[in-house]
């Protein structure tokens, strides 16, 4: 039996075969077909016949689709490298879904993109200063095998002083002592050197003494010259390419003569490759460890520590082991020693070396861990924001999940869908995040003082690495739309209008929440950081420390410190200059305090040492508590006079001090206390004396006034005594501003930390406050109808977004609490903790939180109810 | 009857001239081109389809749907300015070998 609908069919099925026919050209000729077939009925054929007629009149199926396949090749609106000609048309129809909604919502994408992109950006540039930082002193072949000697001694009150510093003999008696130990570098680090090429001097602080063998331990390669010869005499040197370059130019530099501090001559035996900026060790000449000779060194002594020293294990040598094996090595060479002895890797130095005084570091793993911890939240923040406002978005679209899935999507398709989705934003934002870092590394390497390099394509471990960032972020923000929407039931969803915006909205509430938690704890942080800091700069430190000038005295001017003294006093805006080994700003020498009068326990403590001349107690303003100070004559005085500090005295335990001997010494004079040192510390014993050979610095007391008059004329002076020195001066209190330089740079960060935060968290609350207020639109039109006022439905809209802010101070304080104050504690003399920073942070968040909020509220709250009710 | 080749040439110029008096759908074409021709270009008729939507990606025709009456959908096809302008080029170039051809075949009416 002739069934006409059957034969349309299979000759329709077997049209379908082609891919390159689509649905309408199969209706086109589906309906050409049945008006062919009509015009034969109506000539008086039956059904069938009018079949076959008009399926005579066709071309065959197979040659009409070849002739769609031709027809396919002209096809001109979609060149080749478009995208839908590579990709199945489903996926280009959800990038096409994709970018439509990004281009209808444009401040909801520009949120989402923008809060992440800034997110991620900030995430990479710490991402690359933690890098950065965890690359020092690897690029050293050798790495795993090198290491540096530490010596440690414990005093009586708990303190234990490590210093990387050593006696001359130590190296080799090391190597000596120890099959382990392959070889040894004694290393001097040395500034101020006067150097003299022809006609030319330069003053270089970059100047090292250094064992032969640091060429062939550490990786530090030559660019010419034999690293087996190139220090193997006293009077040879090695420069780095910039050095050869400022010195001798265009001229080949080997064999070149320079002199050094007018008396020694060095000739130039090899060109050092630039040092990488990674490298702890860092010179700029260096020449053999023997030439220290010449300048009063003994090379196998054992009373003067002054010598880092660079140690190359076995290869297979556990140094964890080793260490508790050379514990005591010091006791056999020096008699009656406390100072213990230890390894540290090379590798290690940079980061772990907090407790080492005099390490040369600047670099702390608390900082990375700190900055790690940033970042993560950043990040984090900025994936909150972008789940939030993906999650909210999603729930608008109930509608097209409803007709996707009645035209037949599966479920993994809409999760497909949506996950592809947040990817490419994420994607997209990536992309920003990766301009805006780029942008921001100049500025970012001027706050860090760092020359860190971005080159995303070569560093391939980073990119990936971000990459995975971007997708995960992705992933995870699309992870509740994919899989909550995709759930939904089709027929509940095109029935009656889907009640949008109420299911996930204790998650995105509480996900808000968590994000003002964080930024409230910032906001604290810099306030309690910034308040310490202020704290510390206005503290009474027991000495002035305004209009006081610190002159180094430099190589030989040491000799001449008197002439200059005198001639800078001449001025009539000087009120004061003394000679000392230091500014009262750190770094003193110290000696162990373990011998004097009346001695009755075996009490050990550390006492600093400041060479003093008479008139320093003038110019910082200190007072006597006992005793008398310097005089004027008493300077070669074989007694060894001493004024020492009320702490010290305290630690001795002595009372009526005046006489009394500590170690070599017989005490003069008892100096009240004030603070020599970083207010990290506590104040310690110090002792002052008397000698000349120490001074390193002189200090001027000037008259507030005229600044510039006055350094010009002390600048005068000092030419007129010292012509072949450069001039160069520094502020004492910026001395004593530095003492605190790592504090600073961690305010810095965590204030700009904080502005970062409030800004995701604002862009955050700024995206859901918008959609609430959509959200509520009809709601808050009725309202109006019903005569609520402006500033009630303000509040009302408000009244929300408070209670989150307020919830998130009940988590951040005491967060915060624990945090800060554990920070506060590392300072010896720290503000307290009060509970007006926490209120003040709290009025801050909530404050920026309703301001964010305000447009949307009031731009809802204004709104005529007419618009928004019309439509019903 | 003409040779496929011719047809195959053809096939253009008069798609665009039938659509310059109005728009039109494909069976409507088909009738159209078997009138004016009397029948000498024999097409299948369903090959004109892939030709149709060739000239539609091509930018020389625009298309939409309409339900006939019977409650058929039919695609209409309609010539663009693009098309036009095609069809202009065409017409010159089918003259200019119509000439030629002309000039060269003037004795034959006499042999009849």
């Amino acid at each position: 039996m002739f069934n006409l609908e059957n034969e349309i069919c299979n000759w329709l099925r077997a049209l379908r075969r082609s891919k390159n026919l689509e649905d309408s050209d199969i209706a086109e000729l589906e309906s050409h077909l049945r008006d062919e077939i009509d015009h034969q009925i109506e000539k008086g054929l039956n059904e069938e016949a009018a079949f076959c007629a008009a399926m005579e009149k066709s071309a065959p199926v197979d040659i009409l689709r070849q002739e769609y396949d031709k027809a396919k090749l002209y096809e001109r609106s979609h060149p080749f490298w478009h995208p839908s000609r590579v990709m199945p048309a489903l996926i280009w129809s959800y990038v096409k879904i994709a970018l439509r909604k990004i281009r209808r919502h444009k401040t909801y994408s520009f949120i989402n993109v923008a809060g992440l992109a800034v997110g991620m950006s900030a995430c990479i540039l710490i991402l690359l200063w933690i890098q950065n930082e965890l690359s020092y002193d690897r690029f050293h072949e050798k790495a795993d095998q090198l290491f540096r000697a530490v010596k440690h001694e414990r005093m009586s009150n708990g303190r234990t002083l490590s210093y990387p510093l050593f006696p001359t003999g130590f190296g080799p008696a090391f190597k000596g002592d120890y099959p382990q130990v392959l070889e040894t570098v004694r290393f001097r680090h040395s500034r101020g050197r006067i150097v003299r090429v022809g006609d030319n001097s330069f003053y270089e602080d970059n100047f090292a003494f250094a064992d032969p063998e640091l060429l062939k331990i550490f990786t530090f390669p030559l660019l010419e010259g034999n690293p087996d010869t190139v220090l193997s005499a006293p009077s040879y040197i090695v420069l780095t390419e910039e050095i050869a370059q400022k010195y001798f130019g265009e001229k080949n530099p080997i064999g070149q003569v320079i002199q050094v501090d007018g008396t020694h001559e060095f000739q130039v035996t090899g060109i050092l490759k630039t040092i990488p900026h990674n490298s702890q060790i860092r010179f700029d000449f260096v020449v053999p460890f023997i030439a220290l000779e010449q300048y009063g060194w003994e090379m196998f002594d054992w009373g003067r520590y002054g010598i880092r020293t660079y140690v190359l294990l076995n290869e297979h040598t556990d140094y964890q082991k080793f260490n508790t094996q050379i514990e005591g090595f010091l006791k056999k060479y020096v008699e009656d020693t406390i100072m213990t002895v230890s390894l540290q890797p090379l590798t290690r130095v940079h980061l772990h070396s907090a407790g080492i005084s005099a390490s040369g570091t600047d670099g702390d793993i608390k900082y990375v861990y700190i900055f790690s911890l940033i970042a993560f939240f950043i990040l984090l923040m900025a994936c909150v924001n972008f789940m939030n406002l993906t999650t909210a978005r999603s729930e608008n679209r109930a509608r097209e999940v409803g007709v996707r899935k009645v035209v037949g999507a599966k479920r993994r398709n809409l999760i497909f869908q949506f996950f592809g989705e947040s990817i490419l934003l994420s994607l997209m934002a990536f992309i920003f995040a990766v301009g805006l870092a780029q942008l921001t590394l100049p500025a970012f390497n001027s706050l860090t003082g760092k020359e860190i390099t971005f080159q995303i394509f070569t560093q391939p471990t980073l990119f990936i690495g971000l990459l995975g960032i971007a997708a995960l972020t992705g992933v995870i923000a699309g992870s509740y739309p994919a899989l909550f929407l995709s759930s939904f039931h089709p027929i509940k969803t095109l029935r009656t209008k889907f009640p949008s915006g109420t299911g996930g909205g204790l998650f995105r509430e509480t996900l808000v929440a968590s994000q003002f938690v964080l930024t409230i704890c910032l906001v604290i942080a810099t306030v309690i950081v910034n308040r310490q800091m202020h704290y510390i700069r206005n503290m009474n430190l027991g000495i002035e420390k305004d209009h006081i000038l610190c002159l180094d005295l430099k190589g030989s001017l040491e000799d001449r410190y008197q002439t200059l003294k005198n001639e800078i006093s001449r001025n009539t805006s000087v009120i004061a200059v003394t000679a000392a080994s230091d500014a009262p700003a750190g770094n003193h020498m110290s000696i162990s305090l373990n011998d004097w009068e009346g001695r009755d326990t075996d009490a050990h403590y550390l006492l600093d040492i400041l060479s003093v001349d008479q008139d320093y107690l003038k110019v910082f303003g200190l007072n006597l508590v006992e005793g008398r100070f310097f005089r004027a004559e008493e300077t070669n005085k074989a007694e060894h006079p001493i004024v020492v500090n009320e702490t010290a005295i305290k630690a001795m335990g002595m009372k009526d001090p005046i006489g009394k001997r500590v170690r070599e010494s017989r005490i003069i004079g008892v100096i009240k206390d004030y603070h020599f040192d970083s207010l990290h510390n506590a104040i310690t014993p110090l002792g002052m004396i008397c000698a000349p050979e120490d001074y390193d610095s002189l200090l001027v007391k000037i008259r507030p006034g005229n600044l510039s008059e006055t350094i010009a004329a002390i600048k005068g002076s000092w030419l007129e005594v010292a012509p072949e020195y450069p001039f160069e001066f520094r502020f004492l209190d910026e001395s004593i501003d530095s003492l605190y330089k790592n504090d600073q740079k961690v305010g810095k960060a965590i204030n700009l930390a904080t502005v970062l935060a409030l800004f995701i968290a604002c862009l955050g609350l700024f995206g859901m406050a918008s959609f609430s207020a959509e959200q509520r639109t009809k709601e808050i039109g009725i309202r109006k109808v019903f005569g609520a006022s402006i500033p009630s439905i303000f509040f009302l809209l408000s009244k929300q977004f408070s209670k989150w802010v307020i919830a998130a101070n009940v988590v951040a304080w005491p967060v915060a609490y624990f945090v800060m104050s554990k920070w506060l504690s590392g300072f010896a003399f720290h503000t307290s903790l009060n509970i007006v920073f926490f209120v003040f942070a709290a009025a801050v968040a909530l404050m920026i939180a309703m301001i964010t909020v305000s447009y949307q509220t009031l731009k809802a709250a204004l709104a005529n109810p007419i618009h928004s009710l019309r439509h019903e | 009857m003409v040779s496929k080749t011719l047809v195959a040439a053809s096939t253009k110029p008069i798609i665009l001239s039938i659509l310059m008096s109005g728009e039109g759908y494909g069976y409507q074409i088909i009738q159209q081109v078997k009138e004016i021709s009397g029948g000498t270009l024999e097409w299948s008729d369903n090959m004109l389809y892939p030709v149709l939507r060739r000239l539609e990606k091509g930018g020389l025709l625009a298309s939409r749907w309409k339900i006939s009456k019977a409650g058929r959908l039919r695609r209409y096809y309609q010539i663009t300015e693009q098309g036009r302008a095609e069809l202009d080029l065409e017409r010159r170039q089918w003259m200019s070998v119509h000439k030629a051809l002309s000039k060269l075949w003037k004795p034959l009416p006499s042999l009849k």
